[in-house]
């Protein structure tokens, strides 16, 4: 008996010791340091989009530099590759300067702050150089990104990833259960199809067919709710006639409700009215403003143009106002999400899992709010779900759905804040900057751009043709690039001195305050804890969400 | 004569030597304790009187105005208030319900009475497994298992613990109570198995029972740990974030933060111009705690004087 418990110990003191000799995550383990090459530690964050896409940029790196010299004495350049979840948010600029690595692949970074307090090495000459196929980077970055980017007239960073969050539809429920609007909203069926051959409503953005100068597809979108009033007729018919539950989100991070917010709000302010919400300047142009509410309870909606000085009118948008009507409508209605979503124990991808075998196991979920990269991360549980239940479950179909718009067209917002740069530290070595810039440009080459798209399914924030490669991406990564190519994309992020003092107040995140009120002095993080816990309204939850002139000049207006 | 030489030269390398050995056992920590504590915490009080100017990215001087802020805040932030309640109501459930049971339990195991070590295992669960594995678990069993019984048998729909706003506070604070039982328990326990055997005979020789033993005998005996845990957890009111952080992330609702939380939370979230703000916080939440702390360790120690 002693002698079972003597190994027993020994076993576990070795399962103890066993992680100090364990090899770090990184992209050689095993590999050996070679001396005759120049090396190049890359840092990126191993969340997100993961990290084989760099692995196989590393090789091809290696590959193609093979015969290069960077440094005297060495040829070649040997690229280390280190994925970090702390490569993210503020703990990298605080830790940046002691860092190994020379280039990053990051998220949610405060961008303007880490290039102002000299973390970041200057790269304008890569992101002005001509020498790339395609054009400079610069010509293939959107103008808002441009300025964005600049700090004091100089680059520092390029954009990485895009993440789009919002509501994905399962488009072949939608297929077979007919959920269409009817051309005819007095057909006898609440306005919804017959079957799928009846004629559709011409949808959010008011046109069909296939425009012939621009080739755009308006009828994507036909029969899908044009009004809030028909949206929600849309959650009772699949709810009460179908049978179908809308939403699925996941109880533990409440804060995913925001996808549907930001959709809704998305599809009404359009791209002005969103990007507003970081630059606090429309430019000159008229936007829907709530200034109050009738006695009905109904919004009191004014044009109004948007200043730095006037920024405050931004907490005050229309389409604001109605994603919270629409969040408080779901809420109201415990049969509009499923049980898991009100269960703490229920992580994104528990609700990823069940929203898969939803309509597979015939208790089908219409809506889940996620983001663009959501297949990949489910990537698994799809292959999981072909072994279970047989071919039916191939070849799924999902996209965003298309909300009900305010006359601005409809926009994505990228949320990922996701960039790549070269660490400042290293600036004395000049063989070393040389290599990290060229490893940095390499990753922006047209067909690298097509690789990252092709492994990933998610596309990089600069302008490229994905050419045969579009084909082998799943509908719904098809449906998200066309999207976000076609109707235009944005992200609410900006070098406003207003926004990046105070990111954390304005960012439109599910992590940000944003969404922090305070309504009859109880203050709420969640408009899951204010709606459905407490009963707030969505006209009181929006009217906190409001500043006043006085506290905008006196507490968030920067020069 | 080159005897005494030899003596006083291997004297004088003796305690050369005597004094290289400690300083090999303390430099070390003594580098850390200045590095990680003073250095850091000077670098947090300075911050505390600075304020960021975005633009330039640089800290500069700005008075006690972050100082005023938080006493600002805790008149126009409701939370604060209550954040201060929750870490009262955390401590004193600790104090006046864990403590208690944790001296009975150590009790019991120390009598080694019936299945005591396998409440050795139950108690020092929390410690071995991961805090976020074991917060996991509890959250699964809360969330999802109890809702299951409650249907079994009562055929009704019912929500998680966790998820319900009525039950969360409660929930979380009686799994800060399970999860840092085991650490007294081994405390307690420990000290309880120092005590003289001749002293428990003499009581029992006397004819005192297992309650008498414990409170005349067992308690007094271990009072100095009962002290320390008691000093501990006071000087940890404003610091204690009660498990939030594994179950919510950073974002548990206002309704159930602690200060702890709080400042946890937020510096997790918290760009440059933000730090400064905290720091000041933090050193509001000091100047309140260090001098309540010292207090009630003297008067622990006056009262343990009586023993």
């Amino acid at each position: 008996m002693k002698k079972i418990q003597k190994l027993g110990a020994v076993a576990l003191a070795a399962i103890c010791c066993a992680g100090v000799f364990a090899f770090p995550a990184c992209s050689k383990q095993g590999e050996q340091v070679d001396e005759t090459k120049t090396q190049l530690h890359v840092g990126t964050f191993s969340g997100g989009v993961g990290y084989s896409w760099l692995e196989n940029v590393e090789k091809r790196f290696e590959q193609d530099y093979a015969n290069v010299s960077f440094e005297p004495g060495k040829t070649g350049v040997q690229v280390w590759i280190d994925p970090q979840s702390s490569y993210s948010g503020i703990a990298l600029s605080q830790t940046m300067k002691t860092n190994q690595n020379a280039v990053f692949f990051v998220e949610q970074v405060y961008y303007t702050q880490m290039a102002k307090s000299g973390n970041l090495l200057e790269i304008t000459d890569i992101v002005q150089s001509t020498d790339r196929e395609g054009g400079s980077l610069e010509s293939n970055i959107l103008d808002w990104q441009l300025d964005e980017l600049k700090v004091n007239g100089k680059y520092y960073a390029l954009p990485h990833y895009q993440s789009f969050t919002g509501v994905v539809y399962d488009v072949d429920l939608f297929e077979k259960e007919a959920l269409y609007l009817s051309a005819d909203p007095d057909n006898g069926n609440g306005g919804f199809v017959w079957d799928r051959e009846e004629e559709r409503s011409l949808g959010p953005d008011g046109k069909t067919g296939v425009d012939p100068e621009t080739g755009y597809d308006y009828s994507a979108d036909d029969g899908f709710p044009a009004t809030y009033d028909e949206l929600k007729a849309l959650f009772y018919y699949m709810e009460d006639e179908k049978d179908i539950t809308p939403f699925i989100f996941p109880g533990q991070h409440k804060t995913y409700l925001a996808r549907l917010f930001k959709g809704v709000a998305e599809a009404y302010n359009g791209d002005l009215g969103m990007r507003v919400q970081a630059t606090f300047d429309s430019n000159g142009k008229q936007l829907d403003i709530v200034t109050g509410f009738d006695n009905n309870g109904d919004p009191i909606i004014e044009q109004k143009v948007i200043t730095p000085e006037t920024g405050y009118l931004v907490r005050q948008l229309a389409g604001n106002y109605y994603a919270l009507d629409i969040v408080e409508h779901v809420l109201d209605n415990e049969d509009y999400y499923t049980k898991s979503s009100r269960q703490g124990s229920s992580s994104q991808t528990d609700a990823e899992e069940e929203y898969i075998y939803s309509s597979l196991e015939g208790e089908p979920i219409a809506f889940l709010l996620e983001g663009s990269y959501w297949e990949s991360e489910a990537r698994e549980k799809f292959t999981q779900s072909v072994m279970d239940i047989g071919a039916k479950a191939e070849n799924r179909n999902f996209a965003f759905f298309p909300f009900p718009q305010g006359g601005n067209g409809t926009t994505m917002t990228d949320s990922a804040s996701a960039y790549s740069f070269i660490n400042a530290r290293i600036k004395d070595d000049t063989n070393l900057v040389n290599t990290a810039k060229e490893f940095l440009a390499y990753c922006y080459q047209e067909q690298e751009l097509v690789e990252f798209t092709k492994e990933t399914g998610v596309s990089i924030g600069v302008q490229y043709e994905l050419g045969d490669v579009y084909n082998e991406l799943t509908n719904f990564q098809q449906s998200c690039w066309d999207s976000s190519r076609g109707m235009g994309y944005s992200a609410l992020v900006s070098s406003n001195p207003t926004y990046t003092t105070s990111q954390a107040k304005f960012a439109l995140l599910s992590n940000s305050n944003y969404y922090d009120v305070v309504i009859d002095s109880e203050p709420y993080k969640t408009m899951y804890a204010a709606m459905k816990e407490n009963g707030k309204t969505a006209a009181q939850y929006f009217q906190a969400m409001w500043i006043d002139s006085g506290t905008w000049t006196g507490t968030y207006y920067k020069q | 004569m080159d005897a005494t030489i030899k003596r006083g030269g291997g004297y004088a390398k003796q305690r050369r030597n005597k004094l290289l050995f400690y300083i090999s056992l303390v430099g070390l920590p003594s580098l850390q304790f200045v590095i990680f504590y003073i250095i850091v915490n000077f670098n947090s009080i300075a911050l505390a009187f600075q304020s960021y100017d975005s633009d330039n990215a640089v800290y500069f001087f700005y008075g006690f105005e972050n100082i005023k802020q938080v006493f600002v805040n805790f008149s126009t932030q409701s939370f604060l208030p209550a954040a201060v309640k929750n870490s009262l109501i955390c401590y004193s459930f600790t104090l006046l319900v864990g403590i208690p049971l944790a001296i009975i339990f150590s009790y019991y195991i120390y009598k080694k009475s019936f299945f005591s070590g396998g409440f050795k295992v139950f108690l020092f669960m929390p410690q071995i497994v991961s805090a976020l594995v074991f917060a996991l678990i509890f959250r699964f069993f809360t969330d999802n298992a109890i809702p299951q019984f409650v249907e079994m048998f009562t055929g009704e729909e019912a929500d998680g613990l966790l998820s319900l706003p009525e039950t969360r506070f409660g929930t979380v604070l009686f799994y800060t109570l399970w999860a840092g039982f085991g650490t007294q328990v081994l405390m307690y326990s420990g000290t309880m198995s120092g005590i003289s055997d001749s002293v428990i005979e003499a009581g029992q020789l006397d004819g005192i029972n297992s309650f008498q033993e414990l409170i005349y005998i067992v308690v007094p005996m271990i009072f100095p740990t009962i002290t320390t845990f008691i000093v501990v957890g006071f000087s940890g009111i404003f610091i204690n974030q009660m498990n939030l952080y594994a179950f919510f992330g950073t974002k548990a609702e206002y309704a159930d933060y602690t200060l702890g939380y709080y400042m946890y939370s937020a510096a997790t979230e918290a760009g440059p111009a933000e730090l400064p703000y905290l720091s000041a916080f933090g050193l509001v939440m000091t100047l309140f705690a260090a001098p309540l702390t010292l207090g009630l360790r003297w008067a622990l120690n006056k009262l343990g004087e009586k023993f």
